[in-house]
């Protein structure tokens, strides 16, 4: 009988674990995310990791991304992500289902195109895509989608030279909406040699009519070289309380490879279509470095994110050198003053997050750290809150969920 | 079965049949998301493939298309692609076949305008135009000029020949190899990794190997 009496024992264990077996993967349903972080790990999965408060307290809850295409160049608003597909060009909207997997919901066709920036018109339903075609990276298209309904309002040209002189790849570096009138600004980039390149001295500034995309005014600005970026991988602009526009210019090794010239912070002022040509924030003259990435977190203050020109060599180590910088900036005095967090690593990142008087840090700091950090505007302190995630490599953004 | 909005609203309500089911999830794993005309030609094919599976690309050159005169994607066309190609490196003379020697040393240039692929025991390779790669692996070093894609079919390490860094290529990872003049080191990125280059970098890699 004694013999009988372990193996019922196991038994009991196993039913038991059954039981909790079955229940485990509803406990997906049981949290209530308000952050997700998109990871890139060491085994080259990527996934989201949603959490429920920032701190250590508080449900967490990884998955997986809907598709093994699924990148960091994503869209976010209110629960929703919205993905462009380069490989088919399907413009598709995810949404997270009862247990919080992420679900393909609805896509819309585009024509060919890579992705090169967004802005949500007038902060209403409607986002407007700006793309350049693929085989040439020449010409460029915008997109108007009414989220709501998820519908193609409209895809049409913008009417930009395919090239400057030899200069012959497009980028749109920063997009912004006054007046219904379209701003835009943009650049052009060329090969050297087989995998060399360069981009031009000269920024453009273009204000089309929303309607007809007739070009009204078009400005030339040679303080800086490559406007913004790809702001589904990073911000590099903003509207202060004023309504002031202030964006970056990347010229640095990451982003335009125009070394001769400064990381610059330039300011559109409210209701103006040009170009304040009495401002520019030179970071380069006062860090010695270049700087990617602009984080506007009230009252004339941002952050920015700033590499280190003797701790890496090149691209084989751009990405993976701890030397990432972050600076608190003040657009009025032009002072800098840099956040005591420890240095980053990953080039190019959406991991700053402000929420009140707090700003966020996702950092990938050296010991295979993967920590959020919180700075408080109001008086400065910095605090390390909570640890990610350790299989993780790289935090590539740190997101609201609502 | 065609993917649209009322389906994929079903879906969301869990209200498709195993029809429907079955074919909103090959939908969303798609590669290819049924738009792709697999009758194309090759070079359409390995576009789609190239991440997937470098091995389906193999006999992506030009040549290799004047060879067949109808080149589609099968299995035994794939076979007779890989002689093809075979048969250009041999042409092209770089490259030298023995038994013994397919283990220990990999060879070849492509002169050729477009991407050339290679399958081995132990890697798959494709070579940009203009490049050359040399892999050796009795001695352990990898050198190259212009870029190559590799894909090993299990873990090796080797050496830059230049820097005499080593670095881990493992099994199933995709790898992108840059050498450029001014560099002293041959830059090594995995598939993930890539995302970290300058755009307009990505963008001049994803056009010479066709990945979109």
């Amino acid at each position: 009988m004694k013999l009988f009496r372990p193996s019922l024992y196991f038994g009991l264990l196993s039913v038991l674990g059954l039981l909790f077996s079955c229940v485990s993967p509803d406990s997906s349903k049981e949290i209530l995310p308000e952050y997700a972080l998109y990871l890139l790990n060491e085994d080259g999965s990527n996934t989201f990791f949603l959490k429920e408060s920032l701190q250590d307290t508080g449900k967490s809850l990884e998955i997986d991304v809907p598709s093994k295409e699924f990148t960091r160049e994503y869209i976010q608003k209110k629960g929703i992500f919205y993905h462009f597909k380069e490989r088919n060009d399907y413009f598709i909207r995810y949404q997270l289902d009862a247990n919080n997997q992420m679900v393909a919901t609805d896509s819309i066709l585009f024509k060919d195109g890579y992705l090169e920036n967004y802005l949500w018109k007038n902060d209403t339903d409607t986002l407007l895509l700006f793309t350049v075609e693929k085989k040439t990276t020449a010409h460029a298209r915008m997109y108007v989608v009414d989220t709501k309904n998820f519908t193609l309002l409209r895809e049409e040209p913008l009417p930009f030279p395919s090239s400057i002189v030899d200069f012959n790849l497009l980028s749109i570096g920063v997009v912004d909406f006054v007046d219904d009138k379209l701003w835009i600004a943009y650049c052009y980039s060329k090969f050297l040699t087989a995998d060399d390149y360069t981009t031009s001295d000269t920024m453009y500034y273009a204000t089309l009519d929303f309607s007809s995309l007739e070009v009204l005014n078009l400005q030339k600005d040679t303080r800086s070289s490559y406007p913004g970026g790809i702001n589904t991988v990073q911000s590099y602009s903003a509207r202060n309380e004023q309504g002031d526009f202030y964006f970056m210019s990347c010229p640095g090794v990451a982003l335009g490879n125009n070394l001769t010239k400064p990381t610059a912070i330039f300011r559109k002022k409210k209701g103006m279509h040009e170009v304040d040509t009495s401002y520019m924030l030179d970071i380069s003259s006062i860090i010695h470095n270049h700087a990617y990435g602009f984080w506007y977190i009230g009252d004339q203050k941002a952050i920015i994110r700033s590499e280190q020109r003797n701790l890496y060599t090149d691209f084989s180590n751009h990405h993976l050198t701890f030397q990432f910088e972050y600076y608190l900036v003040d657009l009025s005095t032009k002072k800098l003053e840099k956040i005591n967090i420890p240095l980053d690593k990953g080039t190019r990142k959406e991991n700053v997050l402000v929420q009140g008087n707090d700003v966020y840090f996702a950092i990938d700091s050296e010991g295979n750290k993967h920590e959020i950090w919180r700075y408080a505007i109001d008086n400065g302190q910095v605090e390390r809150i909570s640890s990610v995630s350790n299989s993780a490599s790289y935090i590539l953004r740190l997101g609201f969920l609502k | 079965m065609d993917i649209n909005k009322a389906l994929l609203e079903k879906y969301e309500l869990g209200q498709c049949n195993d029809e429907e089911l079955a074919a909103v999830h090959a939908w969303l794993d798609a590669e290819d998301w049924g738009d792709l005309d697999m009758e194309k030609d090759v070079n359409e094919a390995i576009k789609d493939g190239m991440w997937a599976d470098i091995s389906s690309s193999v006999g992506t050159a030009p040549i290799a298309q004047t060879v067949l005169s109808t080149p589609r994607i099968s299995t035994i066309k794939k076979y007779w692609l890989t002689v093809a190609a075979a048969c250009i490196v041999a042409i092209i003379g770089g490259y030298y076949y023995s038994p013994e020697e397919d283990l220990a040393v990999f060879q070849a240039t492509n002169v050729e305008p477009d991407v050339i692929s290679f399958s081995k025991d132990h890697f798959d390779v494709v070579l940009s135009p203009n490049s050359e790669a040399n892999i050796d692996f009795e001695s352990g070093n990898i050198s190259l000029t212009g870029n190559i894609i590799l894909r090993p079919k299990r873990d090796f390490v080797l050496q830059d020949g230049r820097s005499n860094e080593s670095f881990n290529f493992k099994q199933g990872e995709v790898y992108f190899v840059s050498e450029r003049e001014e560099q002293k080191k041959l830059i090594i990125l995995s598939k993930r990794e890539m995302i970290f280059l300058p755009p307009v970098m990505q963008r001049r890699i994803k056009q010479q190997f066709h990945i979109s």
